[in-house]
């Protein structure tokens, strides 16, 4: 699966706009993305390692619907040619 | 819409024209903030406890029509920190209330909506929301807080700051914390406009906390910009109304203004600043009354709206152009307290800064249009 970060998302990433992950569903393609890049753990999840609700995803330009990523969620499968977008607007600091 | 305008002329205006307006001037001159009796009529009318449940003593309303009150109150009252104030501590009370906890709802919520406690926002510390520097840490059976947030609207009233403090994993966690616990400092904050807003400055200084006042536990970051999204309209709702009240009293005020043998309004020049200024305000209006319709739908992305964002921006934008332009038609006396538009410039101005800075908002919304332009480009080529 291609991870494709944009906005506030990409200075976590050494600026890399995609990145291509070996994984079966979604939360795996996640963890690996912040494997590889640590700095990008606390930003993109929260304290459970849930993906945070602020952040919108898109596989194969379909919003992913926020219940599907939210604590409980039943994981979500992906395939090698899919592309997962990641779009974020966190205001305020 | 003019249902709205016409409950608070009844209800709220007379109350405005002689126990508000008249000490403004004043309060903006020595920089004290709106105290606690000036919210008292709008306690007893139920705006304090609008938009909570009725079961929690609320009045059950929705977004939309509070937003196009707020509208109005701007209108008549002439301190735009009054709408701000009641926004805020209305707003807060639903955060509580949110958590459904009957102790959280007994000691807080109820209160709040009577106008005897307020509760205020404490997010801002001046540096990326990834990057926040308040810090709390488990201690037995408690938490321990440290830091300081540097700006809180209506904070001089506040008996109570939803605070939000970065944990051991880097998540943000929302917590109550009280004027009086031991270990917290609450300082105003003086600013060139929106003096009487009671801004203020946090400091936590090894403050404990119970598991009691723990309010969000993961993800307060997605918390903060929920709350974000309806304020940042919310404080531009009395702008429109403010808008509304300056194009009037300069038209009634040029008009018995004589130049060249002719009132002011006979010159083309006037006429056209008017048209301008009238364009502005109407331009204000609409961004914000489509905005508040998407409140109504529920069609709105309620982390961040982009349509929401843009109406802040829009709004705010124009009022502040409206207020020079205000300036500009009548000279000294509005830069006086007669006219006191400078004082409204400056009370709009705090809209470049607040509830997401404008230029912040301009890189937020641009990213927007990026992304969503690489993901219409991905379906182009898939579809290819």
């Amino acid at each position: 699966m291609k991870v494709v970060l944009s906005g506030a998302l990409l200075r976590f990433a050494e600026y890399t706009k995609e990145v291509d992950v070996e994984a079966h569903t979604l939360t795996e393609g996640i963890e690996q993305l912040t494997t590889r890049f640590p700095r990008l753990r606390p930003v993109l999840l929260d304290g459970d390692g849930r993906v945070r609700l602020t952040h919108q995803l898109f596989l194969n330009g379909e919003q992913v619907a926020r219940g599907d990523y939210a604590v409980g969620a039943a994981p979500l499968p992906v395939a090698a040619q899919d592309t997962l977008f990641v779009l974020t607007a966190v205001a305020g600091g | 819409m003019e249902q709205v305008h016409d409950w608070v002329r009844e209800h709220l205006a007379p109350f405005f024209a002689t126990s508000v307006n008249p000490g403004a001037a004043s309060r903006d001159e020595t920089g004290s903030p709106l105290p606690a009796g000036a919210f008292l009529p709008a306690t007893e009318l139920g705006l304090l406890g609008y938009l909570l449940p009725v079961g929690l003593g609320g009045a059950g309303g929705d977004r939309r029509t509070f937003g196009l009150l707020l509208e109005q109150v701007g209108y008549f009252c002439e301190e735009l920190e009054y709408a701000s104030l009641l926004s805020m501590y209305a707003d807060i009370a639903t955060v509580v209330a949110a958590t459904g906890q009957p102790e959280l709802i007994d000691r807080y919520v109820r209160p709040m909506s009577r106008g005897q406690r307020f509760g205020t926002f404490a997010y801002t510390e001046q540096t990326d929301a990834f990057d926040l520097h308040c810090r709390v840490r488990r201690t037995g059976a408690g938490y321990l807080v440290d830091g300081v947030k540097c700006l809180q609207t209506g904070g001089h009233l506040a008996d109570v700051f939803l605070t939000y403090v970065r944990d051991e994993h880097d998540d943000l966690q929302l917590f109550l914390v009280e004027r009086d616990d031991p270990g917290v400092r609450v300082e105003p904050v003086p600013t060139a406009g929106f003096r009487s807003a009671g801004l203020t400055r946090l400091t936590l200084h090894g403050v404990r906390l119970p598991e009691s006042r723990l309010l969000v536990r993961v993800d307060g970051l997605s918390h903060a910009q929920r709350f974000l999204n309806h304020r940042r309209l919310f404080v531009t709702c009395p702008m429109v109304g403010r808008m509304k009240a300056v194009v009037e009293s300069c038209a009634a005020h040029l008009a018995t203004v004589v130049r060249g043998g002719q009132p002011l309004p006979a010159h083309q020049a006037v006429q056209a600043k008017l048209g301008r200024m009238l364009i502005r305000y109407e331009t204000g209006r609409a961004v914000l009354h489509d905005a508040l319709s998407r409140f109504a739908t529920g069609a709105y992305n309620p982390l961040f709206d982009p349509v929401v964002s843009a109406a802040k921006y829009t709004v705010v934008e124009n009022a502040v152009a409206l207020g020079m332009d205000a300036v500009y038609l009548t000279g000294w006396l509005g830069y006086s307290r007669e006219l006191p538009y400078e004082r409204y410039l400056r009370g709009f101005m705090a809209g470049i800064a607040g509830q997401t800075a404008q230029d912040v908002l301009e890189i937020l919304l641009g990213n927007e249009v990026i992304a969503q332009s690489e993901l219409v480009r991905h379906l182009e080529g898939a579809v290819r």
